[in-house]
């Protein structure tokens, strides 16, 4: 166990430093010289030269990669060039946003897609299956931030029930601000849930062929017994996987979905930093998401030990 | 009155090109302390028997006739009604240790899931109880024992497992399908022994079915050969080993490895050399006449167009063949 | 294999996915071409006199807030969504299919190098891939269809790879190897044909994806820039006048969810009919 444990946190620190790497050189490659965009059009060389000795941006690439990993680690995120603050202050205030968001978001997606999953398994072939997966097919097909626009249309439009736009903050009570992420969330949710309901159909759909199921049958347990004690709890490594690729997927929704609703959170911090050329907050951003990814799906990782046992044993290898 | 009484049992399935028929109306009793084996090739019927009493055909899958278990017609029972039966009376063995338990619980918890089901013990009693089960299946009964997954067994130690978890309630008839068939040629005979003894001291009723004659031999009182569907030799173990009338129950006799009659090779799996061809696929057979006709040796042209008759050779023996051997 | 195709076809027929799905598309796609001739009101004349105009005879599904007629632009915004989603997905298939090959034939390090690579890029949320690429290389129409088509790349070289594996252990390879063909002969001439099917059900599929994923872009400004129209970019219009005018909202949703739910059915259909699972199974 604690070998498996060891060999997983080795992997994690591995694919955290090549994002990095990656994520730089990109970064790199991309044209755009930070100095040029902050003095603008017409520069002088001189200034130019001078703000880029300032920003460190004269000195060598393996330099300026160490420095800013160091930086990553220690929490000292750089300059906001466009808000004059630091990068960690701006992160700061907005994951209060982003963060309750993915995880109200997720949290509906589990809530809705497991029960429909299941249920529509449990009655394979039957109009409610049909139903369940007519639903699903839509909901994939729908695009997010045009429900969140309905869901604008006829919540805070026709009813007023939530408001359209906008972030009240923590410090108006949980109350408003909760009314303020209610929608985004659902809005986040709709085609999460739907491919993790088709998912967890599929799958139940294969546990419920496996012979423990038939012997637990043969126990006398009812189809629904059978169904909910030995047929989901095996059908969840494959949804537990498909959560985690969701993660990212749902990250890269709040970019779009925080434009929608306005608010104040990472995913429009980001698209507002790549607007204006700010890249040292565009870089800090791309590489905490990618590394809240890869952070998830370690996470996953540790999930399938806690769902099957099997894996427990050393010399068992990542699924 | 007979413990458990199948009679005139037909299974069939529904295809978009008519039915097929699996089974073709077989009648046989167990009684209680009786053990009855049901021999046959792969695909000729014998898992569908089993399925059919336990009430677990496949959705698809239509039986008539009648099953009675102490008088009652399981055939007129709905769902609700069998799942109360299963597992507290009627208690199956499958074929595969390997996948028939849920690799994400502990042995102790699947052992004692049924008599927390059907008994409504609490945690603790079930607990208990499990330990006493798998300790009488020679397993190790401690906490040890009981936490450990289906993933840290041999295959021999997960049949004891299996059948700890088919003795849980009691039952009173045990359906046990190819019991051995996936162990070692050591272990079935240990899978073996626990289950004769078993089945002696609780007296139940034993409907063993499997492929093998020598595990035929070796374990039962009551002996039928299944043929696509069909019983086609049927009498005491004794009785038929000592005049074999059917050509397919010498053709299975002939395949046995000589020397052993209580294995058969270390997976069971050999194809029997004596005889040639396969069992015909459901869809095939059952048109006209002796469904072995084709692989028979001794086939005439009335046994290709019209139904052997069931012939009574003994007390209680009988054998539905044109020609039966050993008769003179 | 004369009836194995029969049976394909047949199997195809019945099923209602594909059905509804190859429907709906053939209707997108005759739209599209109809498009190219005729539209029913212009999609680029600005009427400001008639903005706004809730749906009616001569407008049926309205006027934006430059008076031009909604139909015809969602008409118009056809050949965006399908230029962009075709070519995104023809750059995932042109460079993704011959590196599955290349490494499924290969294996070694080139196996291990492409494999490693699509593993780093499907952990990365491919639209915030998309904004950073669109928004730093400016946007448009052509930066959103590469940002697309690079992360369809790694789903065709592993798609590929994984097919064109279970291909090679077939014994007829290693009777064309004996014959002296040349690996890229054996490729062509008997890896693709034979994955073929799979990879016609992922392309439907990515190509839905493209669709959505080009909604997304120009929804946030960085696809297709005026005055052509597209879909998300309408839909961008729309929301700041979501009060005055919610009709505006309605029709380029339901554009972009019927268009994306048609492919998805057709390749569900498709991969129905052609899953070698299914067809054991019969």
């Amino acid at each position: 166990m604690a070998l498996v444990l060891a060999r997983r946190f080795a992997a994690l620190a591995v694919t955290l430093v090549a994002a990095t790497m990656i994520i730089f050189l990109i970064m790199e490659i991309l044209p755009g010289d930070p100095a040029a965009i902050i003095l603008g059009v017409g520069a002088q060389p001189d200034t130019l030269a001078a703000l880029r000795a300032e920003l460190g941006l004269d000195l060598p690439v393996g330099t300026r990669y160490g420095r800013w990993v160091l930086g990553l680690v220690t929490g000292d995120l750089g300059q906001s060039y466009t808000y004059s603050v630091p990068v960690s202050e701006l992160i700061g205030e907005r994951i209060w946003v982003s963060l309750p968001l993915a995880l109200i978001s997720m949290v509906l997606t589990v809530l809705i897609a497991i029960p429909a999953g299941v249920f529509a398994a449990s009655r394979r072939g039957r109009l409610a299956d049909t139903g369940v997966s007519a639903l699903a097919q839509i909901g994939i097909a729908i695009p997010n931030f045009w429900f969140a626009m309905l869901l604008i249309l006829v919540f805070a439009v026709s009813l007023g029930w939530a408001p359209a736009g906008g972030f009240a903050g923590w410090d108006q009570g949980p109350g408003s601000a909760l009314r303020s992420l209610a929608l985004p969330a659902i809005a986040l949710a709709l085609p999460q849930a739907a491919i993790l309901t088709r998912v967890t159909r599929s799958s139940v759909l294969e546990t419920l062929g496996e012979d423990y199921v038939r012997t637990a049958r043969a126990k006398g347990l009812t189809l629904n017994a059978a169904l909910w004690r030995h047929a989901v709890r095996n059908a969840l490594i494959p949804v537990v996987t498909i959560m985690g690729l969701q993660f990212s997927f749902l990250l890269a929704g709040t970019i779009i979905i925080e434009n929608v609703f306005y608010l104040p959170g990472l995913g429009r911090l980001l698209f507002q930093a790549i607007a204006q050329r700010d890249l040292i907050v565009v870089k800090d951003l791309v590489v905490l998401l990618a590394g809240t990814v890869v952070i998830v799906n370690f996470l996953v990782d540790l999930a399938y030990l806690a769902l099957d046992p099997r894996l427990r044993q050393a010399h068992a290898h990542a699924l | 009155m007979d413990l458990l009484s199948v009679s005139n049992l037909s299974v069939g399935f529904d295809t978009p090109s008519g039915q097929i028929r699996i089974l073709d109306q077989i009648s046989f009793t167990v009684g209680r302390g009786q053990s009855v084996g049901l021999v046959g090739e792969s695909g000729c019927g014998k898992s569908m028997t089993a399925l059919a009493i336990m009430g677990l055909l496949p959705v698809a899958a239509r039986a008539t006739g009648t099953i009675k278990l102490d008088g009652q017609d399981l055939l007129t029972l709905d769902d609700t009604a069998m799942s109360g039966l299963r597992g507290r009376r009627l208690a199956m063995i499958f074929q595969e240790p390997m996948t028939a338990l849920n690799p994400v619980q502990t042995i102790g918890h699947q052992v004692a899931e049924g008599v927390r089901w059907h008994l409504g013990l609490g945690r603790r009693a079930a607990r208990r109880t499990a330990a006493e089960l798998v300790a009488r299946v020679g397993l190790p009964a401690g906490r040890q024992g009981l936490g450990r997954y289906p993933h840290e067994l041999s295959g021999g130690q997960r049949q004891r497992v299996v059948i700890a978890m088919a003795l849980a309630c009691g039952p009173d008839i045990l359906i046990a399908d190819e019991p051995t068939t996936a162990l070692d040629v050591t272990t079935q005979g240990q899978i073996l022994d626990l289950l004769v003894q078993i089945t002696a001291t609780e007296k139940m009723g034993l409907l063993l079915i499997t492929h093998d004659l020598g595990v035929i031999a070796q374990m039962t009182d009551r002996m039928m050969v299944l043929y696509a569907g069909r019983i086609v030799e049927t009498g005491p173990t004794a009785g038929v080993f000592n005049a074999m009338a059917h050509p397919y129950t010498r053709g299975l006799f002939a395949a046995l490895p000589s020397s052993d009659l209580v294995t058969s090779g270390p997976r069971g799996r050999e194809r029997l050399a004596a005889i040639p061809g396969d069992v015909p696929a459901p869809s095939e057979a059952l048109q006209f006449g002796c469904a072995f006709a084709p692989r028979c040796p001794l086939a005439e042209t009335r046994c290709r167009s019209s139904e052997p008759p069931q012939i009574a050779l003994q007390a209680d023996h009988s054998v539905a063949c044109f020609r039966p051997q050993g008769q003179t | 294999m004369h009836s194995d195709g029969i049976e394909v076809i047949r199997r195809v027929l019945i099923s209602p996915s594909f059905l509804v799905g190859a429907i709906v598309t053939l209707c997108f796609v005759v739209i599209a071409t109809v498009t190219l001739f005729w539209t029913p009101q212009s999609w680029i004349d600005i009427d400001i006199a008639n903005k706004l105009a809730r749906p009616s005879l001569a407008h049926p599904f309205g006027t934006d807030h430059f008076g031009r007629d909604v139909l015809s632009m969602l008409m118009k915004g056809s050949h965006n969504s399908i230029v962009v989603a075709l070519v995104a997905v023809g750059i995932g298939v042109g460079l993704g299919v011959p590196l599955g090959l290349v490494a499924a034939s290969r294996r070694g390090w080139i196996d291990e190098i492409v494999m490693r690579a699509a593993d780093f890029t499907f952990a990365f949320p491919a639209l915030l891939s998309a904004v950073m690429i669109t928004a730093l290389a400016g946007p448009g129409a052509v930066n959103s269809i590469i940002a697309i088509g690079i992360f369809n790349v790694p789903v065709f070289a592993r798609l590929t790879r994984g097919a064109a594996l279970v291909v090679l252990t077939q014994d007829y390879i290693a009777a064309a190897r004996l014959a002296g063909r040349r690996e890229i002969r054996i490729a062509i001439e008997h890896l693709l044909p034979n994955i073929a099917s799979v990879l016609i059900v992922q392309m439907t599929i990515q190509f839905a994806l493209a669709i959505l994923a080009e909604a997304g872009l120009s929804y946030l400004g960085l696809g297709t820039q005026p005055p052509n129209p597209s879909w998300g970019k309408m839909l961008n219009e729309a929301q700041t006048m979501i009060y005055i005018a919610p009709h505006l909202v309605i029709f380029p949703g339901v554009t972009i969810a019927i268009a994306v739910l048609g492919l998805n059915l057709l390749g569900d259909g498709l991969r129905d009919a052609l899953d070698p699972r299914l067809r054991r199974a019969r």
